[in-house]
């Protein structure tokens, strides 16, 4: 996992947490967790092993988490090629928003199309269109210098509406009574699934997404390139690399990769477009990115997980009357220690000389640019 | 237009401008002294749970929006710990804010749920300023507001008058310009920061309670809709000035109140309305942005950077 990067770039401290620390860091969580389970009068015990359980024991329970990670799969992969080069773009659930409403878009404006032509235009389209969108603070970003955390986070709620005003107005399904979304795509432009199961084509793009950002980041010069520019602007041009060129090609690749996660959400589970398809999963896979610590390998592994999170959740409603909302608890307070615990293990924190540390290494592996002065988020 | 829907629009402005207001102060405060803050929309959704839950219980709406300030302030105690004592770097304060969205929004959806659409007597009351509130139209529309409403205006100019015109805030923001020349003038910079980051999230939370006390007058899930973005998006915006920040969100309340109280020339039109609060800081920061680089701008030098005392050049 540690040669992942590139042995050209030596690893000044230790990039993962030392088992004990993830030891610690789940416990804490678990912790605060049952706290929030005892508050509100429920056994705590009980309701870890109904998440786990509803997660991962039963075959519908995995069937669940399987097509809830899919997303994920695509969007975190997305943004480990954006956060190497350090590209702030956490418009990921606008770019999936758009790739939904291209692909679904294709597919009703074309019902008698043939399946193999169809098909393959909405995913190509969706990922076209949330390229785009990505490339929109991209450019204002190279043009101006203008933050991309701000603009790509506005333009997740423009998508949204968007995607409002076309499931609830414009492409509303006049059969539909009062349902938020379209009418049902035909039946031909469905991604093929595996068996009776939820699982359907979308999670190979997922897994094959992955393993090429894996390929990309740590064994091609383009991957490189990004770590140049994640490290600092100035030595990456001093280097000969094309500064703009690569922060394009990021937002471009995160952007299509999310937009592809709309259509493989349209395409291949809700079979339409919907108000709030994404389910808020462009902002749950930064949270996922983030604990699997930036690399491929631990954010596929952070995808099932917290998918599996997120499905156990709904668990504590059905059996304990919970809030689903428990799960957000757990998440944060994952994260939470997780950085705590590696900011203090970095020796980041405290008075002593330890803090002199000269390499504050964060969640990316790569030392800390020069701050761009006045750069607000 | 006639004047009776006219004066209904600037109503309606006025009271939705005034709901970012609070929240973009505490962004503000925040940025001003060099830490971020993404976590706005959760903290500004817990405390509009919270306050509302609190007015409902007392039966007092002024115990409610003290309630969502204070735990405004505590939740965002979570996010100044590893901020000023951990030292966490910049993309790490990125992502506190970001899972504290996901705390604030978890913590008011597990204890909101009794007071889901239940209809509190305890609301925030209508008060006519005296004199102001006869002239006629005008008066109507900007004077006859719900008592906090004028309370969000108030704190912009306070706030302004702090960061300004006082040597708390003249420190304030000597810590988010130039950490280490602040600390060498014996100035704690971590004090300060600390400081910043509670009293910025007391103003997010009493913002949520503006909205849930003021101007909806009920609490559900979700109440915020995203109004904790468009006030992060606000202090870029508004160049980190509070006074700029009143400019701001009164634009962005007429966008609000056009949504709703403007004839809508086709269906669904409203939601194609309710992109401008997104689309304006994307036009504006450009320009912002460039003005950056010449080092006009109010941004502090140090936003988000971590001070360590030891390495001070």
């Amino acid at each position: 996992m540690r040669n992942e990067a590139t042995p050209l770039i030596p690893h000044s401290s230790p990039l993962i947490p030392h088992g004990l620390v993830w030891f610690g860091v789940l416990v804490g969580a678990l912790v605060v967790f049952g706290a929030f389970v005892v508050s509100l009068g429920q056994d705590p015990l009980a309701a870890m092993l109904a998440i786990a359980g509803g997660a991962f024991g039963t075959a519908q329970g995995l069937n669940r988490t399987v097509a809830r990670a899919t997303p994920l799969l695509l969007l975190s992969a997305g943004l480990l090629v954006a956060f190497r080069a350090r590209f702030w773009n956490i418009g990921l659930n606008g770019a999936m928003f758009m790739g939904a409403v291209t692909a679904s878009g294709i597919g009703l404006y074309h019902p008698d199309g043939p399946g193999w032509l169809i098909l393959p235009l909405m995913l190509v389209g969706a990922v076209l269109v949330g390229a785009l969108w990505a490339l929109v603070p991209g450019v204002l970003r190279v043009a101006f210098g203008a933050p991309e955390i701000i603009v790509s986070l506005m333009l997740n709620y423009v998508a949204a509406r968007i995607t409002d005003f076309l499931s609830i107005s414009y492409w509303k399904d006049p059969g539909g009574r009062g349902f938020p979304g379209t009418a049902l795509l035909a039946q031909d432009f469905w991604l093929p699934r595996l068996g009776e199961t939820n699982v359907h084509l979308g999670l190979l793009f997922g897994s094959l997404a992955m393993l090429g950002v894996a390929v990309l980041l740590g064994r091609t010069v383009w991957g490189l390139e990004i770590s140049f520019v994640g490290q600092s602007l100035g030595t990456a041009r001093h280097l000969g690399v094309n500064v703009s060129r690569t922060i394009l090609m990021v937002a471009a690749i995160s952007g299509g990769l999310a937009g592809l996660a709309g259509a493989s959400e349209v395409a291949g589970l809700n079979h339409r477009l919907e108000s709030g398809i994404t389910q808020d999963l462009g902002y749950t896979a930064i949270l996922v990115a983030s604990l699997g610590l930036l690399r491929p390998a631990g954010a596929a592994l952070c995808s099932f997980l917290v998918a599996g999170l997120l499905v156990g959740g709904d668990q504590l409603q059905i059996r304990f009357g919970l809030p689903s909302a428990l799960s957000g608890v757990m998440l944060w307070a994952l994260l939470y220690g997780l950085i705590n615990a590696q900011a203090l293990s970095r020796g980041q924190g405290g008075r002593g000389k330890g803090s002199s540390v000269e390499h504050p290494l964060p969640l990316s592996p790569f030392p800390l640019p020069p701050p761009r002065s006045g750069h607000g988020p | 237009m006639d004047p009776d829907a006219l004066v209904a629009f600037l109503a309606v402005l006025v009271r939705s401008g005034a709901v970012l207001l609070p929240a973009t102060l505490g962004a503000i405060v925040t940025e001003k002294s060099g830490a971020t803050n993404l976590g706005v929309e959760g903290v500004m959704v817990f405390g509009a749970m919270v306050g509302y839950a609190v007015a409902f219980q007392s039966g007092d709406p002024v115990w409610g929006l003290a309630a969502s300030a204070l735990v405004g302030g505590a939740l965002c105690l979570t996010h100044a710990v590893p901020l000023v004592k951990v030292r966490v770097t910049q993309e790490q304060q990125f992502v506190l804010g970001l899972i504290l969205v996901f705390l604030g929004d978890a913590l008011s959806r597990l204890y909101g749920r009794p007071y889901v659409n239940q209809r509190a007597a305890a609301i925030d009351e209508r008060l006519v300023v005296p004199l102001l509130g006869g002239i006629p139209y005008l008066g109507e529309a900007l004077f006859q507001q719900r008592s906090f409403i004028y309370l969000c205006y108030l704190l912009a100019v306070v706030t302004w008058l702090v960061l300004y015109k006082t040597r708390l805030g003249l420190h304030l923001r000597a810590v988010g310009e130039d950490p280490a020349a602040a600390d060498s003038m014996g100035i704690s910079v971590d004090r300060y920061r600390f400081g910043a980051i509670v009293v910025g999230g007391m103003l997010m939370g009493l913002a949520g309670g503006v909205l849930s006390l003021s101007v909806i007058g009920a609490w559900t899930e979700g109440l915020t809709g995203g109004r904790g973005w468009i006030a992060l998006g606000l202090v870029t915006f508004a160049n980190w000035h509070p006074l700029w920040a009143i400019a701001g969100t009164l634009l962005f309340g007429g966008f609000e109140a056009a949504q709703f109280r403007l004839p809508a020339p086709f269906p669904g039109a409203q939601y194609l309305l309710g992109v401008f609060p997104y689309l304006a800081p994307i036009i504006t920061l450009p320009l912002i942005a460039s003005r950056l680089n010449l080092r006009q701008s109010g941004a502090p030098a140090g936003l988000g950077l971590p001070f360590h005392r030891e390495q001070r050049g």
